[in-house]
């Protein structure tokens, strides 16, 4: 647990829900002693809650710009969970400044990093040029852990159209297949003293980075990491990685 | 991503338009084979409104200057701004492909 919260993971959150039934929103709530938040609609009239944690169903459309604002700081996929793994994402979803948990058929669809670095950007008085590191980490971390880790997918073998179409049907095999959609990637954030600290984590098997060649198809994302992080270390056999970024 | 080619003079130009990431393989493949028939040998993407890239359109990328090459064709990027930019020169990609302002 990182030291010198921001002001916002302090305070109480409440809990919303986009395409789950009203009931198990207000079940789960209860299980933690949260309030539920009410429609968008009556935020004005209501005052913003300093945080709320935003529960996606199975059949949530894509989500609009104004879900990665503030008041909104986490983003839970409900998928096939029962309430007791709901509760346990809650409950760490309380401890960050912005979290996220998702299948890896959601994290397929959704522009994680894209909102991920709005969120952040919404949050701190950042450059533009910073807001997009951002978003290029966050995107190689997440895209890693969808496509090597979770789908368990290799890089391009070789710099020819082929291997592009066969890492093509990887991927949508792999996506269609429950047992790899299934799969959880998680991304933690902590914003303290000028500098953001996410955790991506996957649940595929791991991997140990090996240096390629410079004019390799792939293996780049890590390169990219180090070049737009103040540092990164690869956790848990790989199914980690902890970044910490600059915020000027 | 989106596209539109235009030839103009002994050139093929390619305006990229929108991200460059690892779900638009299916969009490059289709450039790769329009730009393997043009009757022009030099293919330039002009980048100026490519809005990201990542480390796989990287890949892509030399990709497609690998498989031109295999055609006789130069593969050269040109008005690269932004973020695009700055991950081509993190990536320096300038020592694999001929960049142009």
């Amino acid at each position: 647990m990182a030291e010198g919260h921001s002001p916002e993971v302090t305070a109480a959150p409440a809990l919303q829900g986009l395409a789950v039934p009203a009931d198990r929103v207000g079940q789960l709530a209860a299980a933690r002693g949260l309030p539920v938040w009410p429609e968008p609609v009556s935020v004005a009239a209501a005052g913003p809650p300093p945080r709320v944690l935003l529960l996606l169903g199975p059949a949530a459309p894509a989500l609009s710009p104004l879900l990665w604002q503030p008041p909104h700081a986490a983003w839970i996929d409900v998928a096939e969970l029962g309430d007791e793994a709901v509760i346990g994402l809650i409950v760490s979803a309380e401890s960050c400044s912005l979290f996220c948990s998702v299948s890896s058929a959601k994290a397929h669809q959704l522009p994680l990093a894209y909102g991920l670095a709005n969120a952040v950007a919404a949050r701190r008085p950042i450059s533009s040029t910073t807001r997009n590191d951002i978003e290029l980490a966050l995107h190689e971390a997440i895209t890693n852990a969808l496509i090597h880790g979770n789908l368990e997918i290799a890089g391009l073998s070789d710099l020819s159209v082929a291997a592009l179409e066969r890492f093509a049907r990887g991927v949508a095999d792999r996506v269609a297949d429950p047992h790899y959609a299934a799969r959880r990637i998680e991304i933690s954030c902590r914003i303290a003293d000028n500098v953001a600290t996410f955790e991506i984590g996957d649940q595929g098997p791991g991997f140990v980075p090996v240096r390629g060649r410079d004019d390799a198809a792939s293996g780049r994302g890590l390169a990219l990491i180090a070049a737009l992080t103040l540092s990164y270390q690869l956790l848990d056999g790989g199914r980690r990685i902890c970044m910490k970024l600059a915020l000027s | 991503m989106d596209y539109a080619i235009e030839i103009s003079g002994q050139e093929a130009l390619v305006r990229l338009k929108g991200r460059l990431i690892f779900t638009e393989h299916s969009t490059m493949r289709t450039l790769i084979k329009e730009l393997s028939q043009t009757a022009v040998k030099r293919q330039v993407l002009v980048l100026e409104e490519l809005e990201f890239i990542d480390s796989a359109g990287i890949g892509m990328l030399l990709i497609a200057k690998e498989e031109l090459s295999k055609g006789g064709k130069d593969f050269v990027l040109r008005k690269a701004g932004g973020q695009v930019q700055r991950v081509l020169k993190v990536a320096q990609l300038g020592r694999l492909i001929t960049l142009e302002e």
